[in-house]
């Protein structure tokens, strides 16, 4: 018999080489990593449920991957953290939270009927469908010579990337499960589109959406539509001024010592939530691995790698072993960085002195105007959504 | 083309029409290989006959067979019996008269009067399929573009659509008249005639009118159900159950055809029929979807249509009335998620004459 394998599909956002190597290291089986982009892990995902052990992506893929069968519950009483685990700050399965989007805790726990629902169906170990890992909200970043083109006690608005200001030079993600929530944001706060929740846009809002940004593209506002992490940083070190941007590609920029603010505009933050998902397939031998490795993730090892590149964590006791006093007061504290900080590369990537935008963590969260989200008029949001990457 | 042609049960057609389009999800969404798969064509069920009587010698050698005269006979129009009478030509039963229409065989021309011929045909007019050519191919575009709605917005190319299924550029547009009436299909303003994506505020609506229509409709066709029908229904939802997975998406798709078509198919309020038919577009979602994915989530629906069976099987037509409403509200989020699942297919290959809008 083969030693048994576990074998993990994701992407890097949170599949890091180093997180990679580390867990490698750390746990005495093989493990087969599969960085994917985030669309093909979805489809891989929901599709191929042979294919992988664990599938790690945004909360938002869950309500997918269990409709289609492609995973199983995972059993909280093998999660020795479990009663430590915070969504997004906060205990899951107690209060609701009235956000738009796709809270992460709205389908967490399997019910009794086999659905997924809010809260637990049992006090003690409950079933769930994901288990919540690292999170973090977000954004766009901006140049600070732009600074001098923004009128005195100017907010910082999401409506700025849709700004003339900066024509040609603004770009977005092209994924519109983040996008089109951050877009409707601008869109709204900029006065050209009426939409009454931008987490949950009916077909009128996602037409009258894309017609202002088919317009806008063919004017040739957007320097281009980025579509990694990796792209976005070459975007934001050339020709773009302006753009959306996830948190370790700004932490990738400065270290590379790029001037750019990230904002924590008005309208507030866009969230999300990453969790890891058992797959249907995997056996029990299989389980047995995959059960190491989710504990694994909640140990202090994966969470400081995380934080070094701005992600939060659902459990943070085990940090204080892993972060320094002064790391875990810039990235969860909020407070000026008392020394040089370096992130996941080894670069320098906060200097002394400096304060994370928005504050403490528990600040920032409470800022999220929208979770990203599978909305429900997702379908057809991703055929227009096409129709203008394809424009 | 003739009125009998084109509106062959006058007044009952609209109605039909929507049956078949209803029943058409029965079938596999794979078919559409552009063969005709249900009843023969008008031309063909001419051909057979007249094949028939020539080698029966009821047509003897000699006699004349004129487009005209025939088409009188047999109470059909002209074109379906000028098709016949080229393919007989083509085996050599018959040979062309120049100018005169056709000849049985190749000896000399045997005079037969109208009467005769009239005695010999009239008979034999029950022996073909009238079924207008819009209807023998209507079920299987509806399939077409049911299978298609899901997934984006499509542009039907009238010509295209005649070829694919072999009909003439009119039958295909009675056909697209047809499914605008069915609300399968819409006209833009450029005058395209437009598949529209399936969206979960289409979803949404319908079940609200489903809710609305169906316990109504089911209150009228209780009392005249089969009761062997209802047992046999019962028999096979309790085999699925008892079998749940391995009764397979196909048995479902099956229970549900019998469930929520055949079940009204004697409904007399012809109105009423025709406004549920429009509504129930979306049960094509769980069928595309139990064609990729698990059905595990089907198990629930099974036991409340088996519960369903039996109170009507026991006449408790009120309590099945609100049974089927609350079955159909519990169904949205379900339908929703799997339409939101059907999003992460490569868009499906679509046949020849249907084109993805941009």
């Amino acid at each position: 018999m083969p030693e048994p394998r576990l074998r993990i599909i994701g992407t890097s956002v949170t599949l890091t080489e180093e997180l990679c190597a580390r867990a490698k290291a750390d746990l005495p089986f093989a493990i087969d990593f599969d960085v994917l982009d985030g669309l093909a892990c979805l489809r891989r995902g929901v599709l191929s449920p042979e294919s992988y052990d664990i599938y790690d992506q945004w909360f938002y893929s869950l309500d997918m991957l269990w409709t289609a069968g492609a995973i199983q519950a995972i059993d909280t009483a093998r999660i020795r953290r479990w009663p430590q685990v915070r969504v997004a700050g906060k205990v899951p399965g107690l209060a609701r939270e009235r956000s738009s989007g796709n809270a992460p805790t709205e389908l967490l726990f399997v019910q009794s009927d086999g659905t997924l629902g809010h809260a637990p169906n049992q006090p003690e170990a409950p079933q769930i469908g994901m288990l919540p890992t690292t999170y973090n909200v977000d954004s766009f970043a901006y140049r600070r010579e732009l600074l001098s083109a923004v009128a005195p006690g100017e907010a910082e608005s999401w409506g700025w990337l849709l700004d003339d200001r900066w024509h040609g030079r603004a770009t977005i993600s092209l994924d519109p499960a983040g996008s089109a929530v951050e877009l409707a944001l601008a869109a709204r706060s900029a006065g050209l589109v009426d939409l009454r929740d931008p987490g949950d846009l009916t077909t009128e809002e996602i037409d009258a959406l894309c017609d202002v940004l088919r317009s806008l593209k063919r004017r040739g506002h957007f320097a281009r539509f980025w579509g990694s992490s990796e792209d976005s940083v070459s975007l934001m070190a050339s020709s773009s001024v302006i753009g959306s941007l996830w948190s370790p590609a700004y932490y990738t920029l400065r270290g590379m010592g790029q001037d750019l603010i990230y904002a924590a505009p008005r309208e507030g933050y866009r969230g999300w939530h990453s969790g890891l998902c058992l797959s249907a397939r995997a056996t029990a031998e299989v389980s047995e691995l995959a059960y190491a490795y989710m504990n694994w993730w909640l140990e202090g090892t994966p969470g400081a790698v995380m934080a070094r590149q701005g992600f939060y964590m659902a459990v943070t006791e085990p940090l204080s072993e892993t972060l320094s006093d002064a790391e875990w007061l810039y990235w969860y504290g909020g407070e000026p960085a008392s020394e040089d900080l370096r992130g996941a590369s080894g670069a320098i990537v906060v200097k002394q002195g400096e304060r994370r935008e928005g504050g403490s963590y528990q600040d920032r969260i409470r800022r999220v105007a929208v979770w990203s989200t599978i909305m429900p008029e997702h379908n057809y949001l991703a055929r227009r959504w096409r129709e203008l990457i394809e424009l | 083309m003739s009125e009998t042609e084109r509106y062959p049960e006058a007044g009952s057609t609209v109605v039909d029409s929507r049956n078949s389009a209803g029943k058409a999800t029965g079938q596999r969404w794979e078919g559409g290989d552009g063969v005709p798969a249900g009843p023969s064509y008008i031309y063909d069920s001419i051909y057979q006959l007249l094949r028939q009587k020539i080698l029966d010698n009821d047509l003897p050698p000699g006699a004349l067979l004129k487009e005209a005269s025939v088409a009188s006979h047999l109470g059909v129009s002209r074109a379906p019996v000028r098709r016949a009478l080229l393919m007989l030509s083509e085996t050599g039963l018959v040979t062309s008269a120049v100018g005169q229409g056709y000849l049985v065989g190749k000896g000399m021309v045997r005079r037969m009067s109208p009467r005769d011929l009239h005695d010999i045909l009239a008979p034999a007019t029950d022996e073909i399929d009238r079924t207008a050519t819009w209807e023998r191919i209507f079920a299987r575009v509806s399939l077409e573009i049911l299978s298609v709605m899901p997934f984006g917005t499509y542009r039907i190319q009238e010509a295209e659509l005649g070829d694919y299924h072999q009909v003439s550029r009119t039958v295909a547009r009675e056909v697209l008249w047809r499914l605008i009436d069915a609300r399968l299909i819409e006209k833009d303003r450029k005058s395209h005639w437009i598949v529209g994506q399936m969206t979960a505020r289409d979803v949404r609506d319908s079940l609200e009118m489903r809710q609305v229509l169906e316990p109504k409709a089911l209150a009228h066709v209780a009392a005249g159900l089969d009761p062997s029908w209802l047992e046999g229904l019962i028999a096979k939802i309790d085999g699925a159950i008892a079998t749940f997975p391995h009764c397979g998406g196909g048995e479902i798709d099956a229970i549900e055809d019998a469930l929520f078509q055949t079940m009204y198919d004697d409904l007399r309020n012809a109105r009423l029929l025709g406004s549920i038919r429009r509504n129930q577009f979306a049960l094509i979602v769980p069928r595309l979807f139990r064609q990729h994915f698990s059905i595990r989530d089907d198990l629930s629906a099974l036991t409340s249509y088996v519960q369903l069976l039996r109170l009507l099987r026991s006449g408790s037509v009120d309590a099945a009335q609100v049974l089927l409403s609350s079955h159909l509200r519990r169904s949205e989020p379900l339908l929703l998620a799997r339409l939101r699942v059907l999003a992460i297919l490569p868009p499906p290959v679509t046949v020849p004459y249907m084109i993805a809008e941009d």
